[in-house]
């Protein structure tokens, strides 16, 4: 237990101490939904309609930047290889970095959310709903992230290659999530999507850490 | 019981496997795609809907079923290589992909140039179309993951992963886009479900599956002697194989 | 045979470039798939005896390269 706590607290402290990198998928998020009152112009009606889903991809994309830092780091300074050879078990290591990523990269664009929901327009009701999808899904997008950058770790242009593999993986997410901000929109219940989400997320913490092991090993053999 | 498939963990007596089956593929795979095609094309009825249009369907089906089994197969070989460390298995993965995403893609423009004169758009997100889309993201994504290695085990590996990935999210994927139409699109689908049939439609376009199904095996056979030969272009056996076939041209 | 000439047969009831469109791009992928494969596997087998033929090259220059210097060897001696 003490093992995996010293990762969480390393893991957190290094982000910490860049600080400067940490900003920059946060402000990608910002000015990217920024962008999209400018594209369709500010009627409140438009940006409304279109809000949850420009929230949720800029969210989905952002999260994608943030996430080669996950192993990167650690790749090149050895501690990954050192990591894998202790005697902690991998996948609780790999699901306590991934806490660790969600809480410093993630975490943030959550916190911003409401300016941006006020930026686009949304009601008090959608604002909610979002903060609940946001809250259940993006712990989903670290997790299956974490995956393919554990695959891609040792590869130098991983960048695109990671957008490429996980963006059809992400669809089903961002589908039933702009479904349950749409839906609050008209007043109308959005449990099952909610319920939905939380399954998915169930099912990749039970299962991601896993895999990211296996990622691990195999892209660092 | 499986004992019977160990010797073709290696590559040369898969070659070879691949050499016996390939003619039947791929001339059995011609017949029957030509005789569906010129039945479905000239001799298929009329349909009273869709008049001549509904023929697409004789090319649209057909590598949509396909693109859904290749990867399914693709999938497999994942599982079998990462499970049992079979080399093989991950050359059978990565020879599917491309005849994989080609039948996909084949499957959507087959159903946007169907979709025009049904629907008046060359392209709209309807689940089957959007679903398709998604699936050659998938087929693009395990074959630029491969690519993006050095290492031929390391890649098979890791797009093995990254398919199986994949085959955990298809149904989702599907399910969650059909929903979604259902959500936004409310009935924009096309007339002809499969029950409703006519016998003398129906059959061309089991024939056409068929027809299409054999002819990627035969391509899947030359691609997976291709992947072989590529990882065991020093080993001696090639290199007989390779005089072999120079002097039966000599021969000639 | 459903359709009474030749002309309706391209025509398809109206529908032919659609038609034509969809039967044309999936001969040509299907094609171009077969193709590649076929030609890549000529290209390996003609790589191997390429190889071959320069590896034969590479030691018959390493033998006579050997047989000169054992003559100047025996020379000096």
């Amino acid at each position: 237990m003490t093992a995996l706590m010293a990762i969480l607290k390393r893991d957190l402290a290094l982000a910490y101490r860049q600080r400067a990198e940490l900003m920059q998928p946060m402000l990608f998020f910002v000015l990217v939904i920024s962008l999209f009152p400018l594209a369709v112009g500010p009627e409140p009606k438009t940006l409304q309609l279109i809000g949850p889903g420009v929230i949720w991809v800029a969210a989905i994309l952002s999260s994608l930047l943030g996430l080669e830092r996950l192993f990167r780091d650690d790749f090149q300074d050895g501690s990954l290889e050192q990591l894998m050879l202790s005697s902690t078990s991998l996948p609780a290591a790999a699901l306590v970095k991934v806490l660790a990523h969600w809480l410093t990269s993630i975490l943030p664009l959550i916190v911003l959310s409401p300016l941006l929901a006020l930026f686009l327009h949304l009601s008090e009701p959608m604002y909610w709903a979002l903060l609940k999808t946001l809250l259940l899904g993006t712990p989903l997008l670290s997790l299956i992230g974490a995956i393919a950058v554990g695959l891609t770790v040792g590869l130098n242009r991983g960048g695109v290659l990671l957008a490429l593999l996980l963006l059809p993986v992400f669809i089903p997410l961002l589908i039933f999530a702009t479904s349950a901000v749409g839906s609050a929109s008209m007043q109308l219940q959005y449990h099952a999507q909610l319920a939905i989400i939380g399954a998915m997320f169930l099912f990749s913490l039970a299962l991601a850490p896993f895999a990211i092991a296996y990622a691990l090993r195999v892209s660092q053999t | 019981m499986w004992k019977w498939l160990h010797p073709y963990a290696k590559t040369e007596r898969t070659y070879h496997l691949c050499q016996r089956l390939l003619p039947w593929f791929s001339l059995l795979g011609l017949a029957v795609i030509i005789l569906a095609t010129v039945w479905g094309l000239a001799f298929a009825p009329t349909d009273y809907q869709q008049s001549e249009a509904y023929r697409i369907i004789y090319v649209h089906v057909p590598s949509a079923v396909l693109s859904k089994s290749l990867y399914s197969a693709m999938a497999i070989a994942a599982f079998i290589g990462l499970v049992w460390q079979v080399k093989t298995s991950f050359m059978a993965m990565i020879a599917l992909a491309p005849i994989g995403a080609t039948v996909t893609f084949v499957s959507l423009i087959t159903g946007a140039a169907w979709g025009k004169p049904m629907w008046g758009t060359w392209w709209e997100w309807d689940a089957r179309l959007t679903s398709q889309l998604i699936l050659l993201f998938l087929f693009l994504g395990v074959i630029s993951l491969y690519k993006a290695f050095e290492d031929k085990q390391q890649a098979g590996k890791a797009a093995g992963v990254m398919a199986i990935v994949g085959v955990i999210n298809l149904p989702i994927i599907h399910y969650s886009v059909q929903w979604w139409n259902t959500l936004h699109q409310g009935a924009t689908l096309m007339k002809l479900g499969k029950p409703s049939m006519p016998p003398e439609m129906l059959w061309p376009l089991l024939l056409s599956i068929l027809g299409w199904a054999l002819v990627s095996g035969a391509i899947f056979l030359l691609r997976m002697q291709n992947e072989i030969l590529q990882r065991d272009i020093r080993r001696p056996w090639v290199v007989a194989l390779a005089n072999k076939s120079l002097a039966l041209n000599k021969g000639k | 045979m459903v359709f009474d000439d030749i002309n309706s047969f391209f025509d398809m009831g109206g529908y032919g470039l659609y038609v034509w469109l969809s039967f044309g791009s999936s001969a040509l992928c299907l094609l171009v798939l077969w193709l590649d494969s076929f030609f890549s596997k000529r290209r390996l087998i003609t790589h191997v005896l390429h190889e071959q033929i320069r590896q034969g090259r590479i030691k018959a220059a390493a033998e006579q390269s050997a047989t000169a210097q054992q003559k100047t060897h025996g020379e000096t001696i």
